[in-house]
C-alpha cells in the first residue's frame, strides 16, 4: 500500500525523469504508428482491390503477422542491426530509431490487415460511383479511406495500444539507456527487477492512463460524429 | 447524329453467367431510352454494362467509356461521399466551378447543396447525385430509378433536363409497363428478356 502512495507522490510531484520517460514512450510509439499508417493504410487499400488466390494469400499472411511476438521482432531486428549483422553499418542498435523500426514492424500488419477489411466492407456503390465518374486514383483513395475511416481509426488505435504497451522489442532494441531509450514498459521491468516497486507502479499507472485515455478520447469523438 | 453506344448480340450478367439478353442497340446523342422488364430481369445489370461498370458476358459493346464526357451511372439509392452536396457535385465536375454551378441550378439544389449529405432527405440526395452526374458533362446518363423519389420541385427540374438537354442521351430504368412509357413519349423502349439463349463465358 505504501508503494502505491509513493507512486502517486511521484506522479503528483512531477518527477522530471518520470515525465522524460513518458515523453520518449509517446515519441517512439507515435512515430512508429505514423510510419505504419503511411505505409499500411495505402497498402491495405491497394490489397482490397486485388482479387484471386494471390490476394487471399497476402491477406491471410497479413492477418497472421498481426500476432507477431514482440520479442521475436526484437530479436530479428537485433541480429540485423548488430555490429556483425547485414545492417550493422547503420549503427542503429540501442537507439530510438531501432525501437521505432521494431514497433513500426509490429504495427504495420495490424494497420494494413484491418484497413483491408474496412475497405472490403464498404458498400459496392461506393466503388461503382468512383468508377462511373472515372475519378483519379488519388481521389478514390482519399474518398474510400474517408468512408472507411471509423474502422481504420479503430485499427490505428489498436496498433498504437499494441506498440505503446509492448516490452519485448523496446528492451532488446533500445537497451534501456537512461535518458535515451528508456520507455515506460522497459523502466517498469527494470525498476521491478531492482525492487523499486513505487517507481514501477507510478510508471504503470501512467502507462495505463495514457493507453485508456487515447482509446476513450477517440471513441467519444466518434460518438459525437455519428450522432 | 453521332452514335454513342452500339450493342450487338449482347448477353449480360455477372462472372460469366448470363442473366439476360438484350436487343441490338444504337444509342445516339439526344436519345431517350427506357428499359423495361420484370423485377430481377437484368435492367440494372444492363445499365451497369452500358456504363462500363460490368463487362458483357458475350456480344460486342462499343462506344463511350465511363466518366466525364462519357457514360455516368446513377444508383437507385445514390451513394454520396461524406461531406456536403457541393463537395459531391465538385467530384463530378473535377473542380470546374461553372459545371458545378450549372448542375446545381439545373436540379434546383442550391438551397441544400451546402448541407452535409448525412442531413439530407432521400429526395435531396437523389438531386445531388443527379447534379453530380450532370456536372461530369456526360454524353450518356444512365439513371437507375434515381429519378423515382423526387418531389414535385425535383421532378420538374429533372423533367426540364430530360426535355431540354439534347446534347446528351438518357437511358432510364422503369418498372412502369411498356405501353405507359410509350404514352409518356419516351423515344425507345428496350425490353430486357431473361434468356438462357446467350453463350456462356
Amino acid at each position: 500500500m505504501t508503494a502505491v502512495l509513493d507512486a502517486l507522490r511521484l506522479i503528483v510531484s512531477g518527477d522530471a525523469e518520470v515525465w522524460q520517460i513518458t515523453g520518449v514512450s509517446l515519441l517512439v510509439s507515435g512515430t512508429a504508428l505514423l510510419i505504419a499508417s503511411v505505409i499500411g493504410v495505402p497498402l491495405g487499400y491497394w490489397l482490397a482491390h486485388l482479387h484471386g488466390r494471390a490476394a487471399r494469400l497476402v491477406s491471410s499472411l497479413l492477418h497472421t503477422l498481426t500476432a507477431l511476438p514482440t520479442v521475436v521482432v526484437g530479436l530479428l531486428l537485433f541480429f540485423l542491426l548488430s555490429a556483425s549483422g547485414p545492417l550493422g553499418w547503420m549503427d542503429l542498435l540501442y537507439t530510438r530509431l531501432a525501437m521505432i523500426a521494431g514497433q513500426a514492424l509490429l504495427a504495420l500488419p495490424i494497420v494494413a490487415a484491418l484497413t483491408l477489411v474496412a475497405i472490403e466492407r464498404l458498400p459496392l456503390p461506393a466503388f461503382e460511383t468512383a468508377a462511373s465518374l472515372a475519378l483519379p486514383a488519388w481521389t478514390r483513395l482519399r474518398l474510400l479511406v474517408g468512408e472507411a475511416w471509423p474502422a481504420i481509426q479503430s485499427a490505428l488505435l489498436l496498433a498504437f495500444a499494441r506498440v505503446f504497451t509492448e516490452l519485448g522489442a523496446a528492451i532488446i532494441l533500445g537497451g534501456n539507456i537512461r535518458g535515451e531509450t528508456r520507455t515506460l514498459t522497459t523502466v517498469i521491468a527494470l525498476e521491478h527487477a531492482k525492487g523499486d516497486d513505487a517507481r514501477a507502479i507510478a510508471l504503470g499507472l501512467i502507462l495505463l492512463v495514457i493507453a485508456l485515455a487515447v482509446n476513450a478520447g477517440v471513441h467519444s469523438r466518434f460518438g459525437r460524429r455519428r450522432a | 447524329m453521332s452514335v454513342l453506344i452500339t450493342a450487338r448480340g449482347l448477353a449480360i450478367g455477372y462472372d460469366g453467367r448470363v442473366i439476360a439478353t438484350v436487343p441490338d442497340l444504337d444509342i445516339r446523342r439526344g436519345d431517350r431510352v427506357s428499359i423495361a422488364g420484370a423485377n430481377g430481369s437484368g435492367k440494372t445489370t444492363l445499365l451497369k454494362t452500358l456504363g462500363r461498370l460490368l463487362a458483357p458476358v458475350s456480344g460486342t459493346l462499343s462506344g463511350v467509356d465511363a466518366g466525364p464526357s462519357g457514360a455516368v451511372y446513377v444508383h437507385p439509392s445514390p451513394f454520396l461521399y461524406a461531406g456536403t452536396g457541393h463537395d459531391n457535385v465538385r467530384l463530378g465536375a473535377r473542380g470546374n466551378a461553372g459545371d458545378i454551378e450549372r448542375a446545381i441550378v439545373a436540379l434546383r439544389a442550391r438551397d441544400f447543396a451546402r448541407m452535409n449529405v448525412r442531413e439530407m432527405s432521400n429526395g435531396q440526395r437523389q438531386r445531388i447525385a443527379l447534379a453530380r452526374a450532370l456536372a461530369a458533362c456526360p454524353a450518356l446518363l444512365l439513371i437507375d430509378e434515381a429519378d423515382s423519389g423526387l418531389d414535385a420541385d425535383g421532378r420538374a427540374a429533372w423533367n426540364e433536363v430530360v426535355t431540354t438537354r439534347h446534347d446528351l442521351a438518357i437511358v432510364r430504368v422503369s418498372h412502369v409497363a411498356t405501353t405507359e412509357l410509350e404514352r409518356e413519349g419516351d423515344g425507345v423502349v428496350v425490353q430486357v428478356s431473361t434468356g438462357k439463349s446467350g453463350k456462356h463465358g
